[in-house]
C-alpha cells in the first residue's frame, strides 16, 4: 500500500519491506531483505532516499550508473522523486550516463511520466533487451 | 531487473537493441557493475535461504556508513532473529529516530573517505561465508584497479555512502574516524538521554518537558561521541570512560547552570573506574573463554560502581556496594535469557531493578513509600554488559564492535552514556542510587547539575524517591492500576466505557473491593450484591462515560452501578423513552442536545456579566431543532 511521503515518512526498513511486499518475489522475505541488504549497502552502491523512495546506483565506471530504486510513495510522489534523483545524480554523484530498467509496461508508463518533465537537461536513448526488456539510457545535461 | 524493487539477481543487458555505439558503451560499463553486484545480491540471497540468521548477521557487519540504511538493517536483523514483523518495525523506527539525531551531528565531523573501497573489499568481507567471500574477492578481481579509478570521486557525496572502508584490525591514532560508528554512539547517547529525561518529566508529573529532553540528548549525545572518538583512537576503557563521564556530565551541569567543575570531575572518577572494571570483569584465559560469568560481571561491575558513586556522594560504600552488586548480578544473569537484544534489556533492566530494590529493602534503606511507581530501568554500566554479552546476531552491535576487536570496545559509547548519566552529584540522584534516603528536600531535579537524576538507577528508584520528599506524586495511569489489579481487565471487557474512568477512581474501587470489608461510613465504593473480591465497578460515571446509561439490565431492574455527584438529577429510562417517542435513544439525544442549549445560552455571558436569566422553552425548541424535526414532529 503506496504511503504518500507528504503525509509519513517511511524508514529504510518500511520502505523496503513495502516495496517487496508489492511484487512477487522468488524467494521468502528473509532471504530477500537479506538481498536487499546486501545489495544496497554494496561498496559500489550508493543508496539514497528520497521520500518514500529508496534510490540505488550501481556505479560503473566512466562516470555511469545504474539506477534502481525501492519504492514504496505514491505515484505521484514517485515521479517527483525520480526528478529529485536525477538531480542528486548529476549534481552529487557526478554523473554523466543512468541505465534505467523497466520490465513492465506500467514501469515505462512511470519513466515516460517523470520524462515528460525533467528536471534537468536530459538525453533519452531506449532500447529492448534481448530478453524484451525496455532499458533506457539517459546522458544527464546532455 | 527494474526500476521498480528488484533484487539485482539480473544485470544490465549488454546486447542492447537499437541504440547507438556510444550508449552501447555505456550500458556495457555498467553492466559490469550490475552483474558484479548481482552476483554477489545472488550468492548472498542463496545463503541467506540456508542460513538466514547468520547471513545477515555477517552482511550487516559490515554494512555500515549510510546512515539512512541503519533502520533497514535493524529491521532486517530482529526480523531475520524474530520472523516478527512488529518486532522488526520497532527496531526500525528506533533505528529511524536515531538516524535523524546522528544525521544532526554529522555536519561537524569529517566523513570516512570511501576512495579505497574496492582494496579493502576483499578483507573486509573475509569473515563472510565461502560463497559471499568468494563474490566479494570476485568483485576486485572482476573490476580491476583501473577501475576503481575511474569510479566517480565522493566528493560531496559522504551522505549516500554505501559503506565505509573499516579494516579489522587497524592503527587507530592515525585512522581517520569512522563517522557511522561515532554517529551511532552519539546518536544512541541522545536518544537515551532525551527518552530518559521524557520518562523522567512525565513520571514526575511535570508533564513533556520538551526543554528538558532537548538538554538530556545533548548531554547524552555528546557523552556517547566522546566516548566512541576516544575509542576509536585507540584510549583505553579507563580513558574512555572517563572522559565520556566528565565532557557528559559537564555539558548537562553547564546546560542546567550546576557545577561544572564537580560535574567533570564525578562524572569522569565513575566513568573511568566503570570502564576499568569492564576491562578487568570482560578478562578471558589463554582459551578465549572469559574468566566472568555474565553474573560475576555485572555483580563486580555493579557493586564497584555503586561503592565508588556512594563515596562520590558520602554514602555507605558497602550499601551501594551491595545493592548494585545484586542489581548488577541479575541483570547479567538475564542477559542470556533472551537473544533479542531489546528483550534482553528490557528483561535485565527489571531484573536488576527489582533486584536492587529488594537489595535496599533487605538491608532496610528502602522507604516503603518508594514502592509505589517503582519502574527499574537498564543501569548504564549493564547496558554496556549487554553491548558486549549479547549474541553475535545481533549484528548491529556487531558491526559497531567489528573494527576493534579489543576490550577497548567494551567502553565506548556505554561507558560514555554512563558516565553522563551515572556521575553527576545530585541528592536525589543519591538517594535512589544507593538506597539511601537524605534528610535534604530536594525540589527539583537537576539542581546543582541537572543530569545527574538520570544516572545509572536514575529511573528506576528517582521516580518513587520524590514522594516522600514533598514532590509532587508520580501520576497514576491506567497502565499502572492494571499491573496492581490484572483482574480489572476482565471489568473493561464487560464494561468498556471503564476506560475512560480516572485511574485514581478504579484504584480507590480496586482497593476497596479488595479482601477487606468496605462500609459506606468509609467512603468511597461498597461491593454490592455480586461481593467476592471485585467490587462491582461503575458502569456509569457521569460525564466520565457521558450522560446516557447503557448497562445490562431493563429500565427498572437498577442493574447498572454509578458513581453520581451531589446536584446531579437523573431521568428513569422510561420518560427518557417517552421523551424520544419510545426511544431511548432518541429521547437521551435530545436531553444532550438541551443540556447543549442550556449551556450555549447560560455561557454567553461576558466575563464582567452574570448569565442570561434561564430560558427553557428556548432550551427545549433549539435541541428539538437540532434534534432534527422529523423524529419529534412527525412521529
Amino acid at each position: 500500500m503506496p504511503t504518500d511521503s507528504r503525509e509519513k515518512l517511511l524508514n529504510s526498513f518500511e520502505i523496503v519491506v513495502e516495496s517487496l511486499q508489492g511484487n512477487p518475489q522468488p524467494h521468502p522475505m528473509q532471504a530477500m531483505l537479506a538481498g536487499a541488504v546486501a545489495q544496497l549497502t554494496h561498496k559500489m552502491v550508493k543508496a539514497k532516499q528520497i521520500g518514500n523512495t529508496l534510490f540505488f546506483t550501481i556505479l560503473g565506471d566512466s562516470s555511469s550508473g545504474y539506477l534502481g530504486s525501492y519504492n514504496a510513495d505514491t505515484e505521484e510522489r514517485f515521479v517527483e522523486n525520480t526528478r529529485g534523483m536525477f538531480i542528486y545524480c548529476q549534481k552529487k554523484l557526478k554523473l554523466k550516463h543512468l541505465v534505467v530498467d523497466a520490465d513492465t509496461d506500467e514501469e515505462v508508463r512511470v519513466f515516460n511520466l517523470v520524462m515528460q518533465n525533467p528536471p534537468i537537461k536530459i538525453h533519452q536513448d531506449s532500447g529492448v533487451s534481448s530478453d524484451g526488456r525496455t532499458q533506457f539510457v539517459l546522458t544527464l545535461g546532455g | 531487473m527494474g526500476f521498480f524493487s528488484h533484487i539485482g539477481l539480473g544485470f544490465v543487458d549488454d546486447a542492447i537493441h537499437g541504440v547507438g555505439k556510444a550508449v552501447d558503451n555505456v550500458v556495457n560499463a555498467v553492466g559490469k557493475a550490475v552483474e558484479h553486484v548481482g552476483n554477489f545480491v545472488a550468492n548472498t540471497v542463496q545463503a541467506a535461504l540456508n542460513d538466514p540468521i547468520g547471513t545477515i548477521a555477517k552482511i550487516a557487519a559490515i554494512a555500515t556508513g549510510n546512515p539512512e540504511l541503519i533502520p533497514l538493517i535493524d529491521g532486517v536483523d530482529t526480523y531475520a532473529r524474530t520472523g516478527d514483523f512488529g518486532a522488526s518495525l520497532k527496531s526500525a523506527a528506533t533505528s529511524f529516530a536515531t538516524q535523524g539525531i546522528a544525521e544532526g551531528i554529522s555536519e561537524y565531523v569529517n566523513a570516512p573517505d570511501t576512495s579505497s573501497i574496492f582494496a579493502e573489499e576483499a578483507g573486509n568481507t573475509a569473515i563472510l561465508s565461502p560463497d559471499i567471500a568468494n563474490a566479494a574477492s570476485d568483485n576486485v578481481a572482476a573490476l580491476g584497479s583501473d577501475q576503481v579509478g575511474a569510479l566517480p570521486t565522493d566528493a560531496g557525496v559522504t551522505d549516500v555512502s554505501g559503506s565505509s572502508p573499516d579494516a579489522p584490525i587497524e592503527d587507530r591514532s592515525t585512522s581517520p574516524l569512522n563517522t557511522s560508528k561515532l554517529l551511532k554512539a552519539a546518536g544512541q547517547g541522545a536518544l537515551k538521554g532525551a527518552t530518559q529525561s521524557g520518562l523522567r518529566s512525565l513520571i514526575s508529573g511535570k508533564g513533556l518537558n520538551l526543554e528538558e529532553i532537548s538538554k538530556g540528548a545533548l548531554s547524552g549525545g555528546v557523552g556517547g561521541g566522546t566516548g566512541n572518538v576516544l575509542t576509536q583512537y585507540g584510549y583505553n576503557p579507563i580513558i574512555s570512560g572517563a572522559g565520556a563521564g566528565a565532557v557528559g556530565s559537564g555539558t548537562g551541569a553547564a546546560l542546567h547552570h550546576g557545577d561544572v567543575g564537580q560535574a567533570l570531575l564525578t562524572g569522569g572518577v565513575t566513568g573511568g573506574v566503570g570502564g576499568a572494571t569492564s576491562m578487568v570483569t570482560a578478562a578471558k584465559d589463554a582459551n578465549g573463554n572469559p574468566l566472568f560469568s555474565p553474573v560475576q560481571q555485572g555483580a563486580i561491575n555493579g557493586a564497584v560502581q555503586g561503592a565508588t558513586g556512594a563515596l562520590l556522594h558520602k554514602q555507605d560504600p558497602i550499601t551501594g556496594a551491595l545493592i548494585n552488586a545484586a542489581g548488577g548480578a541479575a541483570e547479567g544473569a538475564t542477559n542470556d535469557l533472551t537473544t533479542s537484544p531489546n528483550a534482553n534489556r528490557a528483561i535485565s533492566s527489571l531484573a536488576g531493578g527489582v533486584a536492587r530494590y529488594e537489595t535496599a529493602d533487605l538491608l532496610g534503606k528502602k522507604n516503603p513509600q518508594q514502592n509505589a511507581g517503582h519502574l527499574p530501568t537498564q543501569r548504564p554500566q549493564q547496558a554496556q554488559n549487554n553491548f558486549t554479552q549479547q549474541a553475535p546476531s545481533n549484528f548491529t552491535q556487531q558491526a559497531l564492535a567489528a573494527p576493534i576487536a579489543t576490550p577497548t570496545m567494551q567502553s565506548a559509547s556505554p561507558g560514555s552514556i554512563q558516565g553522563t548519566f551515572q556521575n553527576a552529584p545530585n541528592p536525589l540522584a543519591s538517594i535512589d542510587l544507593y538506597g539511601l534516603p537524605q534528610q535534604t528536600k530536594v525540589s527539583s531535579y537537576g539542581a546543582d547539575t541537572g543530569i545527574s537524576p538520570m544516572k545509572e538507577s536514575g529511573l528506576s528508584s528517582t521516580l518513587s524517591s520524590s514522594t516522600p520528599y514533598g514532590n509532587p506524586a508520580p501520576k497514576l495511569t491506567m497502565e499502572g492500576v492494571m499491573s496492581m489489579y490484572p483482574q480489572l481487565q476482565d471489568q473493561i471487557n464487560q464494561y468498556p466505557q471503564l476506560e475512560n474512568v480516572d485511574p485514581r477512581i478504579l484504584l480507590s474501587l480496586m482497593e476497596n473491593g479488595g479482601n477487606k470489608t468496605a462500609f459506606y461510613k468509609d467512603g468511597g465504593v461498597v461491593a454490592m450484591k455480586n461481593g467476592g473480591a471485585l467490587p462491582k465497578a461503575p458502569v456509569f460515571i457521569t460525564g466520565a462515560t457521558g450522560h446516557y446509561v447503557k448497562g445490562h439490565g431493563d429500565g427498572q431492574s437498577d442493574d447498572v452501578p454509578a458513581m453520581l455527584a451531589d446536584g446531579e438529577y437523573v431521568f428513569d429510562a422510561d420518560t427518557v423513552a417517552s421523551l424520544g417517542n419510545g426511544s431511548s435513544d432518541a429521547g437521551a439525544k435530545l436531553l444532550d442536545h438541551f443540556r447543549e442549549a442550556l449551556r450555549e445560552h447560560k455561557r454567553s455571558a461576558p466575563n464582567d456579566k452574570i448569565p442570561p436569566p434561564a430560558a427553557p422553552l428556548q432550551y427545549m425548541k433549539k435541541a428539538i431543532k437540532r434534534h432534527g424535526v422529523s423524529t419529534m414532529t412527525k412521529g
